[in-house]
């Protein structure tokens, strides 16, 4: 590691910017500026090649005479830049609205929570997004299940499914089981997907996994 | 099984329908047998019972050509019921299928029926009428038909002018179509109508044309009775010119036909009784004798009234001539009797006239027959003018019915194209105001609509406005005031004074709510539907269910922002509600959209709460404030520890 990772962080507390360079410090060799507000860290953004952002998502501090307002403005005015920093939000907003939305649309490399995070996490964050990888906090994670666990609701083959699979075997037993709405049956290949697609949104290594997964979460009997 | 059963039914309706049909098929064929074959004694009853079988099976053409058929024969036979059944039979069929054909005949029985009761100027109105009808349809035979009987029966009722028109105007209609058989009775109608007239050269002219076309008769035996006719027509007309020589051999001609008394006994009596008035006249009475007698005795046998009289009456004229007196006189009584008999008045008066010449009685009975003889003559002379006045008017009157008819035609027709192009005017004014009214409404709705339009334009733009004044609101609520209170708090941190600070941080948190609750949301970042999904999420746990339909089988992406935003946010407020006070383990979330309104409803199964009471607070009061802005419904219903419904309905669009 030659050369030190450069890092931006902006929040509109100082008592939180300061706690988040201590955490930072005690893990490694960080060269870290800090920003109370957006307008100032985008500038610094653009002057300098910063590999890594931490930001805030809202902030409270805003006057008439300023440009971004937001974490989620600055995020994309950073992303239109087209410049390679990877861009983490570390917030207090958990409403799984803000966080969706943020993840939805602007897929930051982390999603943390600042009331639950330690430098632990955050070094761990670090080294994951430097990896290319993605992390999100725990709380993070529950919230985005919950929601896919929703839409999961919602959705009335995905259940049939659900609830059918302990019953067999075989996943090719299935067939001739689970009906779409108009009462034709459902192929093996797209029960296959759908099956695929629900263990990513639970977050399931395997089907038996989803199952319990399933169960744990209300989503079947 | 079932198969075979279908194919045994079907046979049996095969077989039935065939059966049936045979059965008209059967009767069919019997009317035509009776229609052609129909002879001799049994003629009438088989027409007849012809007749009623057409009846039977309501076959119109059928039913039409047996009466005709009955019809004639029973005025042959002079059955006047008959005539008046096939007349009336006749009027009903036209009065169903509207036949023309019907109707002329209907006319011609009325014609004969009255001709069968010696009413002929009844006979000769019908006559005319069923005369024009034929016209009408251009049935020429049937037209110069009634012709012929129309001057026939002028012709009796000595009406010569009207019979002269008549044959003329038959003429017209007949011999273009090459008619031969009536054809020749109107020439010999023309002939004896000019024969009276004392024409006699024009007579014999016609007389011999009449003879022309009736030996281009194919027909042998109607040939040979027109011959025997021609003979004998020939015979009178010479006769009543004073030329008997010639009368004679015309007459004897015809007579050396070959079995003529037995084969053509009318015809032969015509012949032999001319022949003997034309030797009587003649002066030669002796030569008359033998066939006087021979018809005589013939008529007797056969019990010929009518003609026993005429026989009787020339067998006195005889005697006369041959002066004897006695015998003269007695066949003047026997004439006398059978010619009242047979209630013929010319006949009797020629019975009168000779015996009041008769030396037989005396002077006195003489004059009496005498006296009735002039009564007789001057009342047969009368009812002849009375005839003759009564055809003239009949005949003025055809003619300028007619004339008024043409007239009336023109005028009904002028009428007709004038009621049409009124009728047409009409229809064009009545189109056009139609189309105006049309027009009107269409302009009335489309205001109406637009009207209705820009109304809903104006109230989602207030609503707008108004959102935006809440955004401002809310803004200044978080940015200014809840940021006066941080500085404050931080002040506050740094003295130390952590009680104030502490409830001040309340404080702040129930501003930032505030501002929360008041600020809006918009869908452009996030789908409607997307974010209703997260709010369920952040309420969503094992221990508050939360089920949400009819979200994702509507397109809520043309929905007004507006709208969603007032479903999103009363979807918060509700759910919000029922996780935070009313404690529901259960809340259910209906979405739905038709072409006019979006439907939220939301049932939960919490604590309830009591509607009436000011802690229901300050967001049930924006949820109904924002619904009613967009000109929606809200209906709240909640019952303590019973749960909550709330039902929403917002119109989307005018």
């Amino acid at each position: 590691m030659s050369n030190p990772l450069k890092i931006v962080v902006v929040d509109d507390h100082q008592l939180i910017l300061d706690g988040i360079m201590a955490s930072l410090k005690e893990n490694g060799n960080y060269e870290v500026v800090s920003s109370t507000n957006c307008d100032a860290a985008f500038a610094k953004i653009k002057e300098g090649s910063f590999d890594l952002l931490f930001t805030d998502l809202s902030f409270d501090n805003s006057s008439f005479s300023t440009k971004i307002e937001s974490g989620e403005q600055l995020i994309k005015a950073v992303q239109k830049e087209k410049s390679p920093i990877k861009i983490a939000v570390i917030t207090g907003h958990t409403e799984t609205n803000r966080l969706y939305n943020v993840i939805h649309n602007l897929k930051p490399s982390a999603y943390l929570l600042k009331n639950k995070c330690d430098a632990t996490e955050l070094d761990f964050a670090i080294k994951k997004i430097m990896n290319n990888d993605v992390y999100y906090s725990h709380e993070v994670h529950q919230k985005l299940i919950k929601r896919a666990c929703v839409e999961i609701q919602m959705d009335e083959i995905a259940i049939q499914i659900l609830s059918e699979l302990p019953k067999q075997s075989k996943i090719s037993n299935l067939v001739g089981v689970i009906h779409k709405a108009d009462g034709s049956a459902l192929k093996l290949r797209s029960i296959e997907g759908k099956l695929a697609n629900l263990r990513i949104d639970l977050n399931a290594v395997n089907n038996t996994d989803l199952i319990l997964k399933a169960k744990e979460l209300g989503i079947i009997d | 099984m079932q198969y075979k059963k279908h194919i045994f039914l079907f046979s049996f309706f095969l077989i039935c329908n065939l059966v049936f049909s045979q059965n008209s098929m059967v009767e069919k064929d019997s009317i035509l047998y009776y229609l052609n074959n129909a002879t001799g004694k049994n003629k009438l009853k088989e027409l007849k019972r012809a007749v009623s079988l057409a009846e039977k099976i309501q076959h119109d053409s059928l039913i039409r050509e047996t009466n005709i058929k009955f019809g004639l024969q029973s005025y042959f036979k002079k059955k006047h019921k008959n005539v008046e059944i096939a007349q009336q039979n006749l009027t009903k069929l036209y009065l169903c299928s509207h036949d023309s054909l019907a109707l002329a005949k209907v006319y011609h029985y009325k014609a004969l029926f009255h001709l069968l009761n010696f009413r002929s100027d009844s006979a000769l109105y019908n006559y005319v009428e069923s005369k024009n009808i034929s016209a009408r349809i251009k049935d020429s035979l049937e037209v110069g038909r009634r012709l012929l009987s129309m001057a026939n029966i002028q012709r009796d009722g000595k009406d010569y002018l009207g019979s002269e028109i008549s044959a003329i105007e038959g003429l017209r209609y007949l011999e273009p179509i090459n008619d031969y058989r009536y054809t020749g009775f109107l020439y010999t109608n023309l002939g004896l109508v000019s024969s009276k007239a004392g024409k006699y050269k024009e007579a014999r002219s016609y007389l011999n044309k009449s003879q022309e076309i009736n030996e281009k008769n194919p027909n042998r035996k109607r040939k040979i009775r027109a011959r025997l006719n021609y003979y004998n027509n020939m015979g009178t007309s010479y006769i009543n010119e004073g030329n008997y020589e010639k009368a004679i051999t015309f007459l004897k001609e015809g007579l050396d036909f070959d079995s003529i008394a037995v084969k053509y006994r009318s015809k032969y009596y015509l012949l032999v009784e001319n022949l003997s008035d034309a030797y009587i006249l003649q002066k030669k009475p002796e030569k008359a004798y033998q066939g006087l007698i021979a018809v005589n005795k013939l008529k007797f046998k056969n019990k010929d009234i009518k003609g026993l009289s005429t026989s009787h009456n020339l067998l006195s004229k005889y005697y006369y001539a041959i002066h004897n007196e006695e015998k003269a006189f007695r066949h003047a009584k026997k004439g006398l009797k059978y010619a009242k008999k047979s209630k013929h008045l010319l006949r009797e008066t020629r019975a009168l006239k000779l015996l009041a010449k008769s030396n037989m009685v005396s002077p006195k009975t003489a004059n009496d027959y005498l006296k009735r003889y002039i009564f007789l003559t001057d009342s047969l002379y009368k009812r002849e003018r009375a005839i003759r006045d009564q055809f003239a008017k009949i005949r003025y009157e055809t003619g300028k019915k007619e004339k008024e008819n043409t007239l009336l035609k023109n005028e009904n027709d002028e009428k007709q194209i004038q009621l049409e192009q009124e009728k047409q005017q009409k229809t064009i004014s009545f189109l056009l105001a139609l189309g105006s009214l049309l027009l009107l409404g269409i302009s009335v709705l489309v205001f109406k609509h637009r009207r209705k339009k820009m109304a809903f334009e104006a109230q989602l733009q207030k609503v707008e406005a108004r959102e935006e004044e809440r955004q401002q609101i809310a803004k200044a609520l978080h940015d200014e005031v809840a940021g006066d209170l941080r500085l404050l708090h931080q002040q506050l941190e740094k003295e130390k004074q952590t009680t104030i600070a502490e409830s001040l941080n309340a404080v702040k948190g129930n501003v930032r709510n505030l501002s929360h609750q008041l600020s809006s949301v918009s869908f452009d970042e996030v789908s409607f539907k997307d974010q209703l999904i997260n709010l369920v999420s952040d309420y969503y746990s094992s221990g508050c269910k939360i089920s949400l339909s009819g979200l994702k089988e509507n397109n809520w992406s043309i929905l007004e922002n507006s709208i969603k935003r007032t479903v999103y946010l009363a979807s918060r407020e509700s759910v919000q509600n029922a996780h935070k006070y009313a404690k529901a383990t259960q809340i259910k979330i209906w979405l739905s959209l038709d072409k006019n309104n979006a439907y939220l409803r939301i049932e939960d199964n919490g604590i309830g709460f009591n509607l009436s009471e000011k802690a229901s607070g300050i967001g049930l009061k924006n949820q109904r404030e924002r619904v009613q802005e967009l000109g929606g419904n809200i209906e709240i219903v909640s019952r303590i520890n019973k749960g909550t419904t709330i039902q929403i309905e917002i119109p989307i669009h005018v």
